[in-house]
């Protein structure tokens, strides 16, 4: 689990959780209304910076987490920039296909360039709070913001039971493989189905355990615990709206000129 | 009272129809720290989950402080927050991904405000030294560390006894006397403790009382130094007899102690008189903490 161990590990942990989400969702806002490469650059640069600098996130491992949804990302930016029409008019190349031409228009292409950089902007907003903000800062926000306490119990449980989920998936695994699991398709189907009982019926018997040790310490219907405690900081508060309003003025400017 | 707490021909079948407890009957002294002693099976987890009400006997009764215990809601809540119970898997009782929230749990269940939790919490980190794992994930901690934080977590709801199952297990000796040194030191508080484990050594030199289960039954229980000297009730229960009274037996036997002298309460009782084997007799001071051999 890299990215949370980023979040734990992130300099800006100690910020406010409400600060972090705010930037990330009013950037996001402002970069989706706004729609312009100049806005989108500016944001994905911005942001990587923060994220590299305070955020001392290290650059090949800020990329590498980058390059997983690029690809994604190019798939879709190329099926837009490629247009299918009856003629070659107004298409800057085009192949034939029978009685159609496919290729690119100067309209289409634009399209794809807004979309990547928009794309990549939101992804950097996204990861920046993925990497500064761990799970239970999140769970806080929405707390905060009224979300249900059920939902959010839940939340916190899945959350944890994760890590104890893949760590005894990973030792089963290795278990069957000692003994010569996953050795060819059917085996493989063979280890996989007995691996699939064994998690069901281990996390059934888990579940049970954990909620009467929940019960031996009072559990009367809420997993109520200490909120963690962040101060605001009118700085950083005047930061975020600054830069986004520097992001709207980037945007008219262009217009302007 | 010199009993926190008894069980009065206490019966437990679980769903299936399994027999887990068959008419247990026995007494924790108060103040003390009582081993409950058995092979894999014998039942004493399931022995354990009744001593704070999570499971309620099929028949006979659970007696806390002279009273017995009923099964209503209140007293529940009361039971719980008098006998606080470590599960013998930490990864089990940890439900949260942050320290400070997992041990805070049970004090918001007792009405405590954040302010007073907070103060509480810091101060158990404190008492355990586990100050610097406040802040770090819960699944990020090693074992040891992960018992500690689950220990933490019944300490800090301030329980007149402690019920810690197979404490010792899945650590290493390093990690597993730091565990059993932070026990004295609530027994010296006035904590009573209670522990399961298989390990006669641990029990013989640390505690005050022992009880043998076996198939859901109670062997036998009383002091250490009785109790584990009876060959056949250990062998009933599947035990070796603890180190030190078997050497002592033998060198007994051999003639090189005289055999009128009581055996050694501690590893460290027992090295003093190899020392001075001449009979002197050793100060019968409070048995301390003698490590896990």
């Amino acid at each position: 689990m890299g990215i949370d161990q980023y979040a734990y590990a992130s300099p800006l942990r100690s910020v406010h959780p409400g600060e972090k989400a705010l930037l990330t969702l009013l950037t996001l806002l402002v970069v989706l209304g706004l729609d312009s490469i100049r806005v989108s650059g500016l944001v994905f640069i911005s942001i990587s910076l923060l994220l590299l600098g305070p955020g001392r996130v290290a650059g090949r491992i800020y990329l590498g987490l980058l390059l997983i949804p690029l690809v994604f990302l190019l798939l879709g930016c190329v099926t837009i920039a490629v247009t299918i029409q009856p003629g070659p008019a107004g298409l800057l190349a085009s192949l034939p296909a029978g009685p159609y031409r496919i290729g690119l228009s100067p309209s289409s292409l634009q399209a794809s360039v807004i979309l990547f950089w928009r794309c990549l902007a939101c992804v950097a907003c996204m990861y920046f709070l993925a990497l500064t903000t761990p799970v239970t800062q999140i769970v806080f926000i929405l707390k905060r913001l009224r979300l249900p306490w059920v939902l959010a119990d839940v939340m916190s449980l899945i959350y944890y039971a994760i890590f104890d989920f893949l760590a005894a998936a990973a030792e089963i695994g290795r278990a069957q493989k000692s003994r010569c699991g996953y050795d060819g398709f059917k085996a493989s189907l063979r280890s996989l189905a007995a691996l699939s009982f064994q998690m069901f019926s281990k996390f059934l018997h888990q579940s049970d355990q954990t909620y009467d040790a929940l019960l031996a310490r009072g559990f009367s219907g809420s997993l109520a615990v200490l909120d963690e405690e962040f101060a605001w900081r009118r700085r950083n508060l005047a930061a975020i709206i600054g830069f986004n309003l520097v992001l709207v003025m980037a945007k008219n400017v262009g217009v302007a000129g | 009272m010199a009993y926190i707490i008894e069980t009065r021909n206490l019966h437990f079948h679980y769903n299936d129809g399994t027999c887990a407890l068959h008419g247990i009957n026995l007494v924790i002294p108060r103040h003390g720290k009582t081993a409950v002693l058995g092979p894999n099976g014998a039942g004493k987890s399931t022995l354990f989950l009744h001593f704070n009400g999570l499971l309620q006997p099929s028949s006979g009764s659970l007696v806390y402080c002279g009273e017995t215990v009923s099964y209503q809601r209140s007293r529940l809540k009361q039971l719980r927050q008098q006998v606080g119970l470590v599960f013998p898997n930490p990864d089990t009782q940890l439900f949260s991904a942050s320290v400070a929230q997992d041990i805070s749990f049970g004090l918001l269940n007792l009405g405590y405000s954040q302010s007073q939790a907070r103060r509480q919490v810091d101060e158990v980190a404190h008492q355990l030294g586990i100050e610097e794992l406040l802040g770090k994930p819960t699944h990020f901690l090693s074992t040891g560390q992960k018992k500690l934080v689950a220990l933490a977590g019944v300490l800090v709801m301030n329980p007149e006894v402690i019920v810690c199952d197979e404490p010792t297990a899945g650590l290493d000796h390093v990690n597993a006397r730091i565990l059993l040194q932070v026990l004295d030191q609530l027994h010296q508080q006035g904590t009573t403790l209670i522990i399961s484990t298989h390990d006669v050594d641990l029990a013989y030199g640390w505690t005050s009382h022992v009880i043998l289960i076996s198939g859901g039954q109670v062997l036998s229980q009383g002091h250490p130094q009785q109790v584990l000297a009876d060959t056949s009730l250990l062998k009933a229960s599947s035990l070796d007899k603890p180190w030190i009274l078997e050497s002592w037996e033998s060198l007994q036997k051999s003639g090189q102690i005289s055999s009128e002298l009581p055996p050694p309460a501690s590893r460290e009782e027992y090295f003093q008189t190899l020392a001075s084997p001449t009979g002197k007799h050793y100060d019968n001071k409070v048995i301390s903490f003698s490590g896990n051999r």
